[in-house]
């Protein structure tokens, strides 16, 4: 079976203009969860959130499309013939406050599928690809899907383009569940509230291995392992136990012929929710039992990133790796009941060559992809 | 790789139910019924009745398509263990008319009495979740959004799914509801004809019951029973006819 690796990487998100600002900031624990500005939140559970300045768009245009463009301009060299799947929750969801203000009419862009057509537009794609639309884990999932069509002999590279903004439709949506935290997020904290939405993307190329050793890419990741299950318990909150994200994670493990053991780091989904934090140190407990694997969660610093998140998570993790080293988690002082040897406020060097990453989302689904540190490239 | 098909479910403007359950199938376009628990399940199963439109054409789309397969009753759901089943579709218009509603809740009085209940369907995979939860399964859920919902993506899939021996059985389709009245204007010259919900439960072993077998040629054209299919109504019409012959040799 072939080989995948991520070829190219680049984020947008509150902390940084790209992949290494991103990375940087989140090793000197910048936070970018602010005052929400882009509309008025009285009405809300919070008024936090983490946005970019640069995604505003006062006029009839969606601010999507602008994190879009921000994210796919800083490509380079995009195989015309690659496959393009795309992964966002809600996309231009923004136009429906933008047709209550007057501002624009209904358009176009809140059919998803024109998502990945204007990104294929943009980048002169032979074809106008699919979105992947499950919740929270659409990225992981889109990120999965690539690396299976590439396995399968369907395509020798696909880019995977995921991001979302923070949307009154969602913010509204997510304070109506009661699941906004009045102030910063803190994931895994035992005084955490709820979670804070923030903007952000990424795109990731993935391409079969051989390739991209024959255009001489520089490459230090492989896609090892991947799974994705659901929790078939309720259609918002998690499973108690976690157990569809521990299948998702003995997939992975499975697929890359890997036990716990060999894991060196896990990036959490780390919301900042009460439930899911603790669903996910019940999940990690009964996978890694007795073995310290450190973790972390972004979410602190950029907020959750919905359908950007897995991505930007992936992203971030092929400069983990080559790093060696995991950021700390933004936000958190006083350790949930199991998290104390899980998640730290400092930064924790690793040395092993995996890295799991996992999101979870509504309709109880999962995912977990491994990312792999290739030695001697 | 062959798999085989087990198992035909939908929901149409003029027919809804099991495969087996029809003579032909040939979908007229038109005005979406409203489905009731009744039509779906025997017993009471009180999630029915908060989903939304969308979700509900979907959820019984894919619980005929399984109980076609013969792989449930209705009343034996409750006791039954779990299964690493699979469940994905692809839809065009996703929730649309459901993302509208609710922000219509949103509007009143400027987010304050925005619904929960609405919110939780503003996502075109919550149906999945939905009958994940009913038939018990386990395996990968997730929806994808296409230009022209054919299914042949999404089939395509499934078979990466089955290929990777992930999950025995996938249950896999299309789902659209009619364009939203507040779309008709951007949709009048709409990429995507087909209203309402069509799946199919392929399996990786024969079934006692199966409409034929399925595979996928190294150039990605699609074969049912040895014919090439065009899109998922097409195999629909094919699995029908395949049905139709065996059921006169009384097969």
């Amino acid at each position: 079976m072939r080989k995948v690796v991520i070829a190219q990487t680049c984020v947008v998100t509150p902390v940084g203009s790209d992949l290494a600002s991103t990375f940087q900031s989140f090793l000197n624990n910048r936070c970018g969860i602010k005052k929400n500005f882009r509309f008025e939140t009285k009405n809300y559970k919070s008024s936090y959130a983490a946005l970019i300045k640069k995604v505003e768009m006062p006029d009839s245009r969606s601010s999507f499309l602008n994190l879009t463009d921000l994210i796919i301009n800083q490509l380079d060299n995009i195989p015309k013939d690659c496959v393009l799947l795309t992964a966002t929750t809600q996309g231009c969801a923004d136009l429906f406050a933008k047709n209550q203000k007057k501002q624009c009419l209904i358009n176009r862009y809140l059919i998803p599928s024109n998502i990945p057509k204007y990104v294929a537009k943009k980048l002169n794609l032979k074809n106008s690809g699919v979105n992947i639309n499950s919740a929270c884990a659409s990225p992981t999932i889109a990120i999965i899907k690539g690396t299976q069509m590439i396995e399968n002999n369907r395509a020798e590279c696909v880019l995977i383009f995921c991001a979302d903004i923070v949307s009154e439709f969602v913010f509204s949506g997510f304070s109506a569940l009661n699941a906004l935290s009045s102030s910063p997020t803190r994931p895994f904290d035992i005084d955490r509230q709820g979670l804070s939405l923030g903007d952000g993307g990424a795109a990731i190329l993935l391409m079969d291995e051989k390739l991209a050793k024959k255009q001489c890419i520089a490459i230090n990741t492989l896609i090892a392992g991947y799974g994705i299950a659901s929790d078939a318990t309720h259609i918002t909150a998690p499973a108690r136990d976690g157990r569809g994200l521990i299948i998702a994670i003995n997939n992975a493990l499975k697929t890359a012929r890997i036990t716990p053991g060999h894991i060196g780091a896990i990036n959490t989904h780390g919301t900042g929710t009460i439930y899911n934090d603790s669903m996910e140190i019940a999940a990690f407990k009964k996978v890694f039992k007795d073995l310290k694997v450190p973790g972390n969660s972004f979410k602190g610093a950029i907020g959750h990133t919905l359908g950007g998140a897995g991505g930007i998570e992936a992203a971030i993790g092929t400069l983990m790796l080559k790093e060696r080293i995991l950021p700390g988690t933004h936000g958190f002082l006083n350790p949930e009941p199991g998290a104390e040897n899980l998640i730290s406020p400092e930064n924790v060097p690793f040395f092993k060559r995996y890295l799991l990453s996992t999101n979870s989302g509504f309709a109880g689904t999962n995912a977990a992809l491994i990312l792999e540190r290739m030695e001697n490239q | 790789m062959s798999y085989y098909i087990s198992g035909i479910g939908f929901v149409t403007p003029e027919i809804s139910g099991c495969g087996r359950d029809f003579k032909e199938f040939n979908p007229k376009p038109g005005k979406l019924p409203l489905i009731s628990r009744k039509d779906v399940l025997d017993k009471p199963y009180k999630p029915f009745g908060r989903m939304d439109f969308f979700s509900k054409i979907g959820f019984a789309g894919t619980c005929f398509a399984y109980k076609d397969a013969g792989l449930i009753k209705a009343d034996q759901i409750e006791n039954s263990e779990t299964c690493d089943t699979a469940i994905i579709v692809s839809t065009f218009l996703r929730c649309l008319d459901t993302d509208n509603h609710y922000f219509e809740t949103v509007k009143l009085q400027n987010g304050k009495n925005a619904s929960p209940a609405l919110f939780a369907y503003a996502l075109p995979n919550a149906f999945l979740g939905e009958a994940s939860i009913y038939l018990k399964t386990t395996g990968q859920c997730f929806a994808i959004n296409e230009d022209n919902s054919n299914g042949i993506t999404i089939l395509k899939m499934a078979f990466d799914i089955l290929n990777s021996k992930e999950s025995e059985i996938v249950i896999c389709g299309i789902c659209d509801t009619n364009v939203p009245g507040f779309m008709q204007s951007v949709l009048n010259n709409s990429n995507n004809d087909f209203a309402g919900s069509l799946f199919f439960t392929l399996s990786q072993k024969e079934q006692k019951l199966n409409y034929g077998k399925i595979k996928e040629d190294e150039n990605g054209t699609i074969f049912f029973n040895d014919k090439s299919i065009k899109d998922l109504l097409d195999l629909a019409h094919m699995c029908m006819e395949s049905k139709k012959i065996k059921d006169e040799l009384n097969l």
